[in-house]
């Protein structure tokens, strides 16, 4: 609860610093007059001089923490049919545990996940046949966490179903508003799988407006370039191919920067105002401290 | 101004000293000399300008008169000059301890008592040598009551100090101050006659202060300020009659008799008070 309270203007709090420097050179000025036996007055007046600084010091806080304005955010929405939506489609065929390639591949991509962060995000994996593993969220959490999990082989380590694997991460984008909708396909081998032919798999590309980008990792004739180039160019998207797990990075920071998100995501933060509590702190002493200077005159 | 108010003082003394009774500075040897002391039987021996015909024609012997010697006495008036002493509410301070000064060294004059007036705060300040001429009374009320008090703080150990290194003689010593100080006479009261004469304000000790207020220390020029109210003002009482008390209970430990004159007092009934105990 209290970790909850942030303050809208924290700089309000500098005021206490001309506080402390006026009650070191800007007293009020009084009458003064020579009296004999300071040191006895000041002795029997300490404690009532202490309690009232203390007052004084506490009504200037609580004046000064009201100003501040401290609230309590309660909620942070934000407003889903605007920014990008990208769906990231990872081969996890068999091939890919070759030169821990899979392993630098989850390091990039959750990498990735961080940069994005006002976008939805899905994945999909493909080996013998393709599933959605996280439709698209933005509880990059959770992706991150279901990534670490996924291992070479999960989908089956023989073959590569590629176009099944874009297919069905284009339905993803179904029901989606987004006006930004992205792909990116990675891949170290050749779709040897039947199921879905690569023109129906580009076909609901378009219907949807998906630009793909296409990601070859791996040496010459691991992956099929002219394919790849092919689904990238009609979709809009751009082809890449790395051999290396630092080409790969590049490749994805092209892209990150490429699909700059401009939009800013629009939140909603519900406040509640808080300053209230020590506003009427701080009234409550000072009728306390004026109730006190009325006692005092006899 | 002060030359009026001088004026004015040693008026007031003269006047109160003349009319009043002399002599408050008795000695207890008996010899000649004009204060009586008592009737005795003639033994041989005893000087026959002594004898009391009035009472030998009673018929009960023949009877002698016996005087108190008339002894010269050093007289000591030390005037401890604390900032402290620059205030009062009728009158100063300051000008109080001047007319208390005047009435102790007029009758010490008068009695031909050999007078010496110490001024002396942190150190000596001014020291009128012992004397028995009537005309030092003006010398001494115009530095009492000329001098600038503030600032100024009497060390009651280097005063001690004093009196032991240059007052050899036995005296009969009068301090006049407001004894606010950490007043320690130990060691000058074994060999002199030590009278206190604590001269205060009665606003000083039962002020009627409200509120807030700024208030000067006198010695330091610390300003401070306080508000005050009912129970920190009866918290200060407390305070300066402990203080008091202690103060007394180191005079009657050291046999000083001592007494308190406010400013808007008698001064001189009370000096004959407190001289006759």
């Amino acid at each position: 609860m209290l970790n909850q309270i942030v303050f809208e203007y924290p700089w309000a709090f500098l005021i206490i610093i001309p506080f402390i420097i006026c009650q070191m050179y800007c007293k009020p000025k009084m009458d003064a007059i020579f009296f004999p036996t300071i040191k006895f007055l000041k002795k029997a007046t300490k404690k009532s001089m202490v309690l009232e600084n203390v007052l004084k010091v506490l009504t200037l806080l609580f004046l000064t923490t009201s100003l501040a304005s401290p609230i309590i955010k309660d909620e942070i929405s934000i407003k889903n049919d605007k920014g990008y939506e990208i769906s990231l489609i990872v081969d996890a065929s068999g091939s890919m545990a070759q030169n821990n390639k899979f392993g630098i591949v989850k390091e990039i991509l959750s990498d990735f996940l961080d940069k994005r962060v006002h976008d939805k995000i899905g994945l999909s994996i493909f080996g013998d046949f393709a599933y959605v593993a996280v439709p698209l969220t933005y509880d990059k959490e959770s992706i991150k966490r279901l990534l670490k999990r996924v291992q070479v082989g999960i989908a089956g380590s023989r073959r590569t179903a590629l176009y099944e694997a874009l297919f069905l991460s284009s339905n993803l984008f179904k029901n989606s508003h987004a006006k930004k909708k992205i792909a990116i396909l990675l891949t170290d081998g050749m779709n040897n799988v039947d199921n879905i032919h690569l023109s129906v798999a580009i076909k609901t590309v378009k219907k949807y407006g998906i630009k793909v980008y296409t990601v070859g990792i791996g040496g010459v004739g691991d992956f099929d370039p002219v394919v790849l180039k092919k689904i990238a160019d009609e979709s809009g998207g751009k082809f890449f191919q790395a051999n290396s797990k630092q080409k790969l990075k590049e490749i994805y920071d092209t892209i990150d920067k490429l699909e700059k998100s401009k939009i800013k995501a629009n939140k909603y933060v519900k406040k509640r105002y808080l300053f209230a509590y020590p506003l009427g702190l701080a009234l409550f002493l000072t009728i306390l401290l004026l109730f006190r200077k009325n006692r005092e005159l006899l | 101004m002060i030359r009026n108010r001088l004026k004015e003082i040693l008026l007031k003394v003269k006047k109160r000293v003349f009319t009043g009774n002399l002599g408050n500075t008795l000695s207890t040897f008996k010899g000649t000399g004009l204060d009586f002391s008592e009737i005795k039987d003639y033994v041989i021996g005893d000087d026959v300008r002594g004898i009391n015909w009035k009472a030998t024609a009673k018929g009960m012997g023949v009877k002698v008169n016996l005087f108190n010697e008339e002894r010269e006495l050093n007289v000591v008036v030390a005037y401890l000059i604390n900032g402290s002493i620059n205030f009062g509410t009728k009158r100063i301070k300051q000008d109080a301890m001047a007319e208390v000064m005047g009435f102790l060294s007029y009758s010490a004059l008068k009695n031909s008592d050999n007078l010496t007036t110490v001024f002396f705060d942190e150190k000596l300040e001014k020291l009128f040598k012992p004397t028995k001429k009537l005309g030092v009374l003006e010398d001494t009320l115009g530095f009492a009551l000329g001098f600038d008090a503030l600032a100024h703080e009497v060390d009651y150990r280097s005063f001690c100090h004093f009196i032991n290194s240059s007052i050899k003689k036995r005296s009969l010593i009068f301090l006049i101050g407001d004894f606010y100080g950490d007043v320690d006479l130990s060691s000058i009261s074994h060999k002199n006659e030590i009278y206190a004469l604590i001269i205060r304000d009665r606003f000083e000790e039962n002020p009627t202060f409200n509120g807030d207020i700024s208030l000067v220390d006198p010695v330091t020029f610390g300003q401070d300020d306080m508000s005050l109210d009912k129970s920190s003002l009866k918290e200060y009482k407390k305070l300066l009659q402990k203080h008091d008390e202690k103060l007394y209970k180191h005079f009657l430990d050291h046999k000083i008799k001592y007494g308190k004159i406010y400013t808007d007092d008698d001064i001189y009934i009370k000096i004959s008070q407190i001289l006759k105990g």
